[in-house]
């Protein structure tokens, strides 16, 4: 057969698409299986058990974090499992020989972690809705009497986090291949919080799920920096997935502004905080 | 001559180590359409050889073509890899995952993005496995004969010019590989197939041409009548067991057949590919083969 001949039934046959219109319906593909992963679904189905005893409940759980917390580590969970799926299933052998290239792969896992932050932007949707920040009044709950919101971007923290963690979960599958990568993982996260507890007020908000109860509110204005500060991570996060060698021109540029981005954040929050 | 003649799988003195193991030493061979069978016991390196040929492993040494590219070029790897159909030995299964979701996720990375399009594929080479009715059965759900036809079936999308089969029959049973063999010959006649198999009757019922590999050589490279042709007058058969005979074994008739250097007056009888791969690898091989 010819070449020729080969190019053309190919062509006619499949029209091949360009790469990043294969990264999004992979990206698709991904976001459903994360979304629909019994690591997301269970912590989702305990807080709605919870919260059936009431809307107080459900508030609360998302006004302190709780909420956030457990979706954000079945996020982990389950965006480190589905990553490293093939590896897992012995897939990689055959995915190799495939046009789609490793990295757009995890370009798609890191993408899809936009579903469950669409999920915690929609429950801090509602939760901003209910309580109102932007007509004045701070968010307090009779459960536990003080206030933890003060202003709208107060309610982008959680979703944030939820983010942070899913992406690291992707992260983690890239580089390790280990049971206890996991684990690991929660033990650093614990000892940053250690760490940044022992730090002087300021410095605590370096810490992505620093609040105004562990870290003290100085300024409401302190949040929106910290917003910049915890997105600029995720990107630098992401930048741990997307790195190969040779370190292509593009994601230099990507790791330049990743790395201003949380340079800023951190700056202008220790500063807001200190003032 | 211009490139349109080119054989799609060009391979020149072509080398792989792994530590201390030659797996592929020094094998050259060119293909076209048709189907070239690879047979050989384990560890022959036909495994490797089609790794190499499925752009997974780069060779230590030699040079390989395929669809008139080199695969050791980055820039040539990814058009390769448009049109080549690849079915590994342990191919690996996303067990949640139903046969159609799984087949529908390797056609995205194969880069089919055009929805309606890959799902009308993906439904045509599950048909083409008869597992239509099966496509949204969870693989994990799925028998082993099944699950090969998935991997099968993946292999397959977007018709390739290049297939590459590592051992496709393994775990089918009767009436499958009849219906595999049915798809791979339509297949084949249009385009290349690499295959490997451990199945000599595969090799007789589809293979143009064998390639019977040992220790990462090739041993035999020529039509499957002419490889059977290599063991005329070598085979024979006798009442009794025949201490002069390289191999031997009792057949359902109650006889026995050797195979080797046949003693004047021998009952000589027909030579099958079976006997003339055997007489090629040796003693080596039917330990294998009785292992398996």
């Amino acid at each position: 057969m010819s070449l020729a001949v080969a190019e053309e039934r190919i062509q006619t046959a499949m029209a091949a698409g360009p790469r990043l219109r294969c990264v999004l319906a992979l990206t698709r593909i991904e976001a459903r299986r994360l979304i629909t992963h019994p690591a997301i679904l269970t912590p989702a189905a305990l807080i709605v058990l919870t919260g059936v005893r009431g809307p107080g409940v459900f508030q609360f759980l998302f006004l302190v974090g709780i909420g956030y917390f457990a979706i954000g580590i079945g996020t982990f969970v389950a965006a480190n499992l589905c990553a490293s799926r093939s590896r897992r299933n012995g897939t990689e052998e055959l995915y190799r020989s495939l046009p789609l290239r490793p990295a757009d792969r995890t370009v798609a896992h890191l993408l899809s972690v936009a579903a469950p932050l669409a999920v915690a932007l929609l429950i801090a949707g509602v939760l901003a809705a209910s309580t109102r920040p932007w007509a004045g009044a701070s968010a307090r709950l009779d459960i536990e009497p003080r206030t933890i919101m003060y202003g709208l971007p107060d309610f982008a923290q959680g979703p944030l986090l939820v983010a942070f963690l899913g992406i690291a979960g992707v992260v983690l599958a890239r580089w390790f291949n280990t049971p206890i990568a996991v684990p690991a993982v929660f033990a650093g996260i614990f000892a940053m919080n250690s760490l940044t507890d022992l730090a002087p007020g300021a410095l605590r908000w370096l810490n992505p799920a620093a609040d105004y109860s562990s870290a003290g509110l100085v300024s409401a204005s302190v949040m929106p920096w910290h917003l910049v500060y915890l997105a600029g991570l995720i990107l630098l996060l992401g930048l741990g997935g997307l790195v190969r060698r040779p370190f292509a021109r593009g994601l230099q540029v990507y790791g330049a502004l990743a790395v201003a981005i949380t340079s800023l954040g951190a700056v202008m929050q220790v500063m807001a905080a200190s003032s | 001559m211009d490139g349109l003649m080119e054989p799609t799988v060009q391979v020149m003195e072509v080398q792989k180590r792994f530590h201390r193991t030659t797996a592929v030493d020094g094998v050259s061979f060119d293909a076209g359409a048709g189907i070239t069978g690879l047979l050989g016991p384990n560890g022959a390196g036909k495994t490797t050889l089609l790794r190499i040929l499925a752009t997974v492993l780069a060779p230590d040494g030699g040079e390989v073509r395929l669809l008139g590219r080199d695969p050791g070029r980055s820039e040539d790897r990814i058009p390769i890899r448009r049109r080549l159909g690849y079915m590994p030995q342990e191919p690996g299964y996303h067990r949640n995952f139903t046969a159609f979701e799984f087949v529908d996720y390797v056609a995205i990375l194969k880069e089919m993005t055009e929805r309606r399009r890959r799902h009308d594929e993906v439904r045509r080479v599950l048909g083409l496995v008869d597992l239509g009715d099966a496509s949204s059965t969870k693989i994990k759900a799925l028998s082993g004969g099944m699950r090969r036809r998935v991997a099968l079936a993946q292999s397959l999308l977007g018709d390739p010019a290049l297939l590459i089969l590592d051992e496709p029959t393994a775990g089918l049973d009767p009436q499958q590989r009849l219906r595999f063999r049915e798809v791979i010959s339509e297949i084949a006649s249009r385009q290349t197939v690499m295959l490997s198999t451990h199945q000599t009757e595969d090799v007789a019922a589809l293979c143009q041409r064998v390639m019977v590999m040992d220790q990462g050589r090739v041993l035999f490279d020529g039509a499957p009548h002419q490889l059977a042709e290599t063991a005329r007058g070598g085979v024979w058969i006798a009442d009794g067991r025949d201490a002069r005979a390289r191999l031997s074994w009792r057949t359902g008739e109650g006889r026995h057949r050797h195979i080797g250097d046949a003693p004047v007056g021998a009952e000589l009888v027909e030579p099958t590919i079976e006997d003339a791969y055997l007489l090629l690898v040796g003693k080596r091989a039917i330990e294998e083969e009785t292992a398996a």
